[in-house]
């Protein structure tokens, strides 16, 4: 399964205004809501919370990638906020992020989701795959991104 | 130079894989080699092999779950978060680096070969143990509802549908069923993960149906477990259809192999088998009875509900259709106690050749045993079948041919020591419980000296 697949353009959230961590987890996790992926942003966004609370999902390099694994998720799927101003993470390297993926997956995870998850977690360690997803302007040109570096 | 790392992180669904992406891509910029063992949702991949191990200079652990570190015992491990090795995977590579070299002497290297030659044995054993360990309860759960079930409603429980004793009898029967599909999943699931239990419990289905019981479903435990590793690695298909590997071409195939293998090799020779057994056993009759007495001991116990177990006990119930006492009936029912009789006692013997799962199981064997139910001693003979199997046939042996010399009879076909109390069951009744003592204790005494510790 390819990533894009698990990505809708509607889902790719280019020049978010939000300030803190909390509000993109907020805008994003309702996101999932409306194209049908999770069906209680509230349970949903607590999961996040608790995952995060383990360790921060603040990876470096500008990119965060908070996750939860909830009852509250009907199916796989990502969704991506880049911020106008980056924000505070906690991340281990100090930087704030500006590239925020937040993953949602069902308790019961089929492995070709999970893959494909995990396939976009190699990518975020290039340098090149970031830059271009910070160049992107518009969801098309994310997707592309992605998928250039996907194969 | 070369290293290996695992990378492991509480979800398993990110951390791991940015981890060792991270490795990958300092090590390659440095001018080493790495292979990196992602431990994640979707389960363990690029796994370390031996080899990668002999060649590595050192391990990196990037795991914040608890990652077993036995088989990288005596080499240079560095541990950390999963985080360093996303945020500083070059610094980590040149610590391994640096890290002092143990000197490899000859004894050194000796030893290692020798432990590696005990890893592959404990692999197979390993894999015996995970079915078994599974199939135990099924056992003690069945057997036991078994014998209730006779308890409440009497031997013939079975010919009064709907009560209680008979639905008993029947949920203990369903536990029975698939105890050997259970043991063909779980050898396979040992081997390969999930996508051996689909191969591995229909083939096991299909050996209990077609009657090579338990001994067929080790076969297709095994034959399923590593054929599924093989499908894994010879069928490679484009990217876009990988996706297809898990859910449809590894279950397809390989469930379709062991079919067709279970029924054309297994199964067709069984049953021509088991019909000239049958022929052979009735030319049998009115020979030698201490002769008769042993070789029905001998195939009762040797595998326990497959097609030796089965011939020589649907032989003698045949004797006792009439209601006439039997000989036959009375040796074969003997010998089909002392088995799981005789593990039990070996168990509490020398408890240390048994592992705690085992030791619980044969405390349920003791009533399985007394209730004439030959099962009970599936999950030591599945185990260790080269040292159990030998050893349960003698015990049986040596009952049915004390009991037909001694010229006891049954008029019942099941039952048990629990028929023994009830008055003209049994005739000539202190020499059968005399031939059920010595099968136990014999069948104890010969398996307690031939198994080995269990290995740690």
């Amino acid at each position: 399964m390819r990533i894009t697949e698990l990505l809708a353009n509607e889902s790719i959230l280019l020049n978010s205004k939000a300030q803190k961590k909390e509000e993109v987890w907020e805008i994003l996790a309702n996101n999932l809501k409306e194209i049908g992926a999770v069906s209680d942003v509230a349970k949903y966004l607590e999961d996040v919370a608790a995952r995060e609370r383990k360790g921060t999902t603040g990876v470096g390099f500008g990119v965060a990638i908070p996750h939860a694994k909830s009852e509250a998720v009907i199916r796989p799927a990502l969704v991506m906020a880049r911020l106008e101003e980056p924000v505070d993470v906690q991340s281990l390297d100090g930087s704030q992020a500006d590239l925020f993926f937040l993953i949602a997956a069902p308790l019961q995870g089929e492995d070709i989701h999970l893959r494909a998850l995990s396939k976009l977690a190699r990518m975020l360690m290039h340098g090149s795959f970031l830059e271009s997803l910070r160049a992107a302007k518009t969801p098309e040109e994310i997707k592309e991104a992605i998928e250039v570096n996907e194969s | 130079m070369k290293f290996v790392a695992v990378t492991s992180c509480p979800t398993g669904i990110a951390h791991t894989y940015m981890a060792a992406e991270a490795l990958q891509l300092a090590a390659k910029e440095m001018g080493h080699e790495i292979k990196v063992e992602t431990q994640g949702s979707v389960g363990a991949e690029n796994v370390i092999s031996k080899e990668d191990l002999t060649q590595a200079q050192g391990v990196i652990i990037a795991a914040d779950t608890a990652v077993d570190k036995s088989r990288f015992a005596g080499m240079n491990v560095i541990e950390v978060s999963v985080k360093e090795a996303i945020n500083d995977a070059q610094g980590l590579i040149t610590k391994a680096a640096h890290a002092p070299q143990n000197s490899k002497n000859l004894v050194d290297q000796v030893n290692q070969l020798k432990a590696e030659e005990k890893d592959s044995r404990t692999g197979i054993y390993k894999h015996l143990m995970t079915g078994v360990s599974f199939m135990i309860p099924f056992v003690v759960a069945g057997g036991l509802l078994i014998a209730i079930g006779f308890a409440i409603g009497g031997i013939y429980v079975f010919n009064s549908p709907g009560s209680i004793g008979e639905t008993l009898f029947s949920t203990g029967k369903a536990a029975f069923a698939l105890m050997i599909p259970i043991l063909g999943a779980y050898i396979a699931f040992s081997i390969a993960d999930r996508p051996g239990i689909v191969p591995g419990m229909v083939g096991g289905f299909i050996a209990a149906n077609t009657g090579s019981g338990f001994i067929g479903a080790l076969v297709a435990g095994f034959a399923a477990g590593y054929l599924v590793l093989a499908i894994k690695k010879y069928i490679i298909l484009p990217k876009s259809l990988q996706g297809l590997m898990p859910v449809l071409i590894i279950p397809l195939i390989s469930t379709a192999i062991i079919g067709l293998g279970m029924v054309y090799i297994v199964g067709k020779p069984m049953a021509s088998f088991n019909i000239a057994l049958g022929t052979w056993l009735t030319s049998l009759n009115g020979t030698n009875a201490a002769m008769l007495g042993i070789i029905l001991g001998l195939m009762m116990a040797f595998d326990m509900g497959g097609p030796l177990n089965k011939a020589a006990y649907t032989f003698a119930t045949a004797t006792v259709v009439s209601g006439q006492p039997s000989a036959v009936m009375a040796a074969v029912m003997v010998a089909g106690m002392t088995p799981p009789l005789g593990l039990a006692l070996s168990t509490v013997l020398t408890k240390k050749k048994y592992t705690l799962a085992e030791r619980e199981a044969g405390k349920a064997a003791w009533v399985l045993g007394l209730s004439f139910i030959t099962e009970g001693a599936i999950p030591f003979a599945a185990a260790d079948p080269l040292r159990v199997i030998p050893s349960i046939m003698v015990g049986s042996g040596v009952a049915g041919a004390i009991s037909m010399i001694f010229g006891s009879k049954i008029t019942v076909p099941h039952g048990g020591i629990w028929v023994l109390a009830i008055p003209n069951v049994v005739t000539h009744l202190w020499p059968y419980i005399i031939a059920l003592v010595a099968g136990t204790v014999v069948t104890a005494l010969i398996v307690s000296a031939l198994k080995k510790p269990v290995e740690q």
